[in-house]
């Protein structure tokens, strides 16, 4: 797997210009929050719609996102990557607009989870296309959005830092406050599950388009372990 | 060497992905994936899975929403920065402007010059006032013509037996009015005095002492008449012009008495 860094897609590589902006924003030059806006934007948009699948509701998090971290600027210490406190506060307010839309599911998100066995792939199947070539960028968005949103959302957090935003897995850690072996435990279990739901998705569609041009269906070369 | 079961596979196989794992499990799971067709699958497309989640192009924010987030931030930053610029500025710059409240008719006056303006009114009218009050006169006399007025004034006579014929005539009526005092001197009557006093003069039936009490204004030689009448006469018979209309309850009387059988 080519994994070029562990810089957010959007943002800069150097964490320098971010800091310095910070400290020009906190001493009066405050309409520059709009430059550190640009250079985070993408980032904070893709964080809340693969988190939220609505693009309406990215939208509006991705505003207040931006809204709460001018208004807590002098908050941040600089402890942390200033991405990695944006991503925070993102993932922070996109958690709240998924309460709003759907409280029952946070009931059990605040439980820990232990379903570990039901998290292990059932199927095994070749992919017979890769989805990249095999899909316009719009399906590819749509199938993901799908996976993701079957997803426990203590999971799909964790899958949509490190692989959708490719944070490290210390700065997935430090946005999400958990510790480094409980996002790997998480992100295991999520990635599997991502997997699974990603093939049924490629396989339904791959039947579908089949049925249509009343080809036989694709032999299964699933073999038991 | 280590042997891995397919779940001991399964569950390192993030990290492997990762490249987290050390020289012996990173060499046991590449065994594994090589011996287990089933693994090679689950890994080959977890890995895939993991490339299309990573794929940058996907999620891109649409230039539209970037306009509205950045439009959004405009405005909230826009009074942030006048804050920032008027650190020195009041409190009240601060705060948002009060609604313009309606201004009442009282409002913006300059209170001492209107006090002044007043009293200098108040001044001047009761000083006019005053004034012309001091030249208001009450006077007692006999009314005579200006033409035959010369005459006792010459003579050091009071016109009391002056006749009415003589006071109608006309060089006299042109000459104008006025009045004579016990002490001498005669007061000419403006016109409109004049005129009253003629038109008294001929609705009574007096032919000699016309008494009368005026009131008026001195303004030079001129008494510019205000009130005239008789003077109450003194043991002299004062005839009443007209008698004075009868009251219905009169006139009712009358009639009844009148239609009496």
């Amino acid at each position: 797997m080519s994994r070029e860094s562990a810089v957010p897609v959007g943002a800069p590589a150097g964490d320098d210009g971010d800091n310095a902006l910070v400290a020009a924003i906190r001493a009066g030059e405050r309409g520059r929050f709009q430059e550190l806006v640009a250079r985070h934007q993408r980032a904070v948009y893709r964080t809340a719609l693969a988190i939220l699948r609505s693009p309406e509701d990215a939208e509006d998090v991705t505003q207040e996102t931006f809204l709460r971290a001018l208004e807590h600027l002098d908050q941040f210490r600089g402890e942390a990557r200033f991405s990695t406190w944006l991503t925070q506060i993102c993932v922070n307010t996109s958690r709240m607009a998924l309460r709003k839309r759907h409280p029952e599911l946070w009931t059990s998100l605040d439980e820990p989870v232990t379903t570990d066995d039901g998290a292990l792939p059932r199927e095994a199947v070749e992919w017979r296309e890769d989805p990249e070539q095999a899909y316009s960028r719009q399906e590819q968005e749509e199938l993901l959005l799908n996976a993701l949103a079957g997803l426990h959302p203590s999971y799909r957090e964790v899958v949509v830092l490190r692989d959708i935003r490719q944070l490290s897995t210390e700065e997935t850690a430090q946005a999400l406050g958990l510790t480094v072996a409980n996002v790997k435990t998480r992100l295991l279990r999520a990635r599997l599950q991502l997997r699974d739901r990603l093939a049924a998705r490629l396989h339904a569609a791959a039947a579908a388009r089949d049925l249509a041009s009343s080809a036989p269906a694709s032999p299964k070369d699933d073999r038991p372990c | 060497m280590l042997t891995l079961t397919c779940e001991d596979f399964l569950a390192r196989i993030s990290e492997f992905i990762d490249g987290d794992l050390d020289g012996a499990w990173r060499q046991a799971v590449s065994d594994h994936a090589r011996d287990c067709p089933h693994c090679a699958v689950i890994l080959d497309t977890t890995q895939r899975t993991i490339r299309l989640a990573g794929e940058a192009q996907l999620f891109a924010l649409p230039p539209e929403v970037a306009e509205r987030l950045h439009a959004r931030l405009a405005a909230v930053l826009a009074p942030a920065a006048v804050e920032a610029s008027a650190e020195l500025a009041p409190a009240s710059l601060m705060a948002p402007p009060p609604p313009p409240r309606p201004r009442g008719w009282l409002e913006g006056w300059n209170w001492p010059l209107a006090w002044a303006v007043l009293g200098a009114v108040l001044i001047i009218f009761g000083g006019v006032s005053w004034w012309q009050q001091a030249r208001i006169r009450t006077l007692q006399g006999w009314l005579i013509d200006a033409h035959c007025a010369a005459r006792y004034i010459a003579a050091g006579d009071m016109p009391v037996s002056h006749p009415r014929w003589c006071l109608l005539q006309p060089a006299c009526v042109a000459s104008g009015y006025g009045v004579m005092t016990a002490q001498g001197r005669f007061w000419p009557f403006n016109r409109v005095g004049s005129i009253r006093a003629l038109l008294m003069l001929r609705a009574s039936n007096r032919q000699q002492n016309f008494r009368i009490t005026v009131r008026g204004e001195e303004r030079g030689p001129i008494l510019y008449v205000r009130s005239l009448r008789w003077a109450k006469a003194k043991g002299l018979i004062s005839v009443r012009l007209r008698a004075p209309a009868p009251s219905p309850r009169l006139r009712q009387a009358v009639y009844m008495t009148a239609t009496a059988p």
